[in-house]
């Protein structure tokens, strides 16, 4: 029973982590339709951006946070500004715009190591606290994941809910061209998209780094699960995107209690593959619409 | 219009790959080099690239290969990948033309050992450490294969008094081989293993595992990873509660970075490379490795630096004898040879298995540095 709690726990951290990977490229994919797995080195440069505030530039440790926040926003707004959108007014496809966004990912990832090395990376500021609860174990980081994730997740909800800003984001996710004819600016508000996922992924990059180091690749996993939490929780809803992330993580965590741990993998891909057999538009694909977040 | 630039395009291309800069030129002998260069192994493919490239500047300001420019083609196996390690090996023998290829990794070297015979080339590992490496014909292995290691710490766990155990490795011939001659090892010795949890080639989370050995309560955690996890692997083990003893058979400086104080007092066998040794041949190549790379080269370096002279070695020889130089002559070449000059100190002699027989230490991490216990054998 311990064994099975503690699993749990562990799922409730991964699945806060993969939540908040879901949730910062829902918000993009959801109000720009680019599938945007350049998404994965913005996650690379949040938690490089801190590294190199902390190390290089001697910056607080808060100041280091918010530098490498700053520097995934300001990369995902230079990718959109100036790659995505000189394509989409050529009309360019979205699968074009895809190869792209994979063309950034695999070229940018592949100049971390010349600027930062291969090592493994991290902000030797944040220490590492491990403690119990009763039987079961984590560390002050994991708590960070957790809170920071819904902290996050219910904040954007609220800002897309009750802001100006936040609903003209839902209104160009739900109809572009009727946003644009009634004179929503479309350029402001994908580049607030990406500003916004952008925030999310490099604060799920920071803590990673903080738990485990920031290797230059860790950015092609996150996109994938981030992607998956988006088609598992259905496209168009955020919060199908959390619940996704963290089914995933949970899926991933629990599968191991019955089953050799090589198919932990495979339990994570396979719950998704089930879902989409069964629902094809996710959990909430179907019940709350396209573009409903 | 188009047709003719076509046309032009196409003969250029064609005359591209006839030259030096595309493939081998008559004045230049080609090795290959399957590393990681890409994925969560890259620092391997870093330091094992650095250390071949730096023989290669040297064996060419010798006069190369018989007056031919020695010259190293690096594939990518993205760390560990088979498909990408096998379409490798083809651009490598079919663009460059070479006949030996260094390899690393267990997986991509089982799979380039199975394309040698049919490619006409000879393989050297010095990175791999899968026992399914042993004994593989065109295949010769420089590092210290995990029959030797794994079952050397094991010695040493049942010393420290460990007598149930669990393993965590990577779900890849050098885990999966590993676990299957640690785990017979042990049953031999007396000991129970309680668990084996294995992850995936792209994990990064562990706690999963670590709950379930946690949970199986052995009295020692042995873990069959390496690279950037395996640091990470000891920093979530202590995370999630495992407090005894940990060993391995891997260790990178950059583990302490991951794992911090998680990684204090973890035991480990491997390669005793000591580059502050006094040995000319170690001290020559240390000096001439800071003053390239402003760095210090650890055992990766190290062998892959030696594979290399190993190459021009026997390249030299089959020269002198007015032989090309084929895979299959490279091999028999070494076969015959046998025993090369080391920078581990001294000469390394390679066995009829295709392993070799070198320095083993014990080291413990202790105050964050790499310290050895005790030498296993000289």
């Amino acid at each position: 029973m311990d064994l099975l709690l503690q699993l749990l726990l562990n799922g409730l951290i991964l699945g806060s982590e993969y939540a908040l990977l879901g949730i910062g490229w829902a918000i993009i994919f959801n109000t720009t339709g680019t599938f945007h797995f350049a998404h994965g080195i913005v996650y690379t440069a949040g938690a490089y951006g801190a590294i190199f505030c902390a190390q290089t530039l001697r910056l607080p440790l808060p100041l280091s946070i918010a530098g490498g926040v700053l520097g995934a926003v300001l990369l995902a707004m230079a990718i959109d500004q100036w790659a995505y959108e000189p394509m989409r007014r050529k009309q360019a496809t979205s699968m074009t715009l895809l190869i792209t966004s994979l063309g950034i990912l695999i070229v940018v990832e592949n100049l971390v190591p010349i600027f930062f090395g291969t090592q493994s990376l991290r902000v030797a500021e944040i220490a590492t606290v491990p403690f119990s609860i009763g039987p079961f174990f984590l560390t002050n980081i994991h708590v960070w994941k957790i809170g920071v994730t819904w902290t996050l997740f219910w904040s954007l909800l609220a800002f897309l809910r009750y802001t100006r800003p936040g609903k003209a984001l839902r209104a160009v996710g739900s109809n572009p061209q009727m946003a644009r004819i009634v004179g929503f600016n479309l350029r402001r508000i994908y580049l607030l998209a990406f500003a916004l996922g952008s925030v999310l992924a490099a604060s799920g990059a920071i803590l990673e780094m903080a738990d485990t180091g920031a290797v230059p690749h860790m950015g092609t996993m996150a996109v994938l699960i981030a992607s998956m939490a988006v088609f598992l929780g259905g496209m168009g809803s955020l919060m199908g995107a959390a619940l996704g992330g963290f089914f995933i993580g949970m899926a991933m965590s629990l599968s191991i209690w019955k089953i050799p741990s090589e198919w932990q993998l495979t339990a994570g891909f396979g719950v998704l593959v089930l879902v989409i057999a069964i629902r094809p538009r996710g959990f909430l694909g179907g019940k709350v619409g396209k573009a409903e977040i | 219009m188009w047709k003719r630039l076509l046309a032009i395009f196409a003969m250029g291309a064609m005359l591209a790959v006839g030259q030096p800069g595309g493939a081998q030129a008559q004045d230049e002998v080609a090795v290959g080099m399957l590393l990681a260069m890409s994925g969560s192994g890259i620092t391997f493919g870093k330091v094992m690239s650095q250390g071949a490239l730096l023989a290669a500047e040297e064996i060419n300001a010798q006069g190369g290969i018989g007056g031919k420019k020695l010259r190293i083609e690096i594939g990518d196996h993205k760390s560990g990948e088979v498909k990408a390690a096998t379409s490798e090996v083809q651009r490598l023998v079919n663009v460059y033309k070479t006949s030996a290829i260094l390899s690393s990794f267990s997986a991509p070297t089982v799979a380039a050992q199975a394309m040698a015979a049919e490619l006409d080339l000879v393989l050297v590992n010095g990175g791999g450490w899968s026992p399914a490496l042993i004994g593989k014909p065109r295949l010769w292995n420089t590092r210290m294969t995990s029959d030797v290691t794994a079952t050397a710490i094991l010695q040493v766990a049942w010393e420290d008094g460990a007598r149930t155990l669990c393993m965590i490795y990577r779900q890849d011939p050098s885990g999966i081989d590993t676990a299957k001659v640690a785990g017979e090892f042990w049953h031999k010795l007396g000991g129970k293993v309680l668990c084996e949890e294995k992850y995936d080639i792209n994990a990064t989370n562990f706690s999963s595992q670590i709950a379930k050995i946690r949970n199986s309560k052995p009295d020692a955690l042995v873990a069959y990873s390496y690279g950037q996890v395996h640091g990470v692997i000891i920093k979530q083990a202590r995370d999630f509660g495992y407090s005894g003893p940990i060993y391995g058979i891997e260790f990178l400086p950059e583990n302490v970075t991951t794992a911090g104080a998680a990684i204090e007092g973890h035991k480990f066998a491997l390669d005793e490379f000591d580059a502050k040794s006094t040995e000319p041949a170690t001290a020559k190549f240390v000096a001439a490795y800071r003053a390239r790379y402003k760095e210090d080269p650890d055992f990766y370096a190290a062998n892959y630096y030696e594979a290399t002279y190993l190459l021009r070695d026997a390249m030299v020889a089959l020269q002198k004898e007015g032989k090309p130089l084929t895979g299959g002559n490279l091999d028999a070449k070494i076969r015959q040879i046998r025993t090369f000059p080391s920078v581990y100190g001294g000469t390394m002699t390679l066995l009829d298995n295709g392993t070799v027989k070198k320095p083993v230490a014990v080291f413990q991490v202790k105050n964050g540095q790499k310290t050895l216990l005790k030498r296993l054998t000289d």
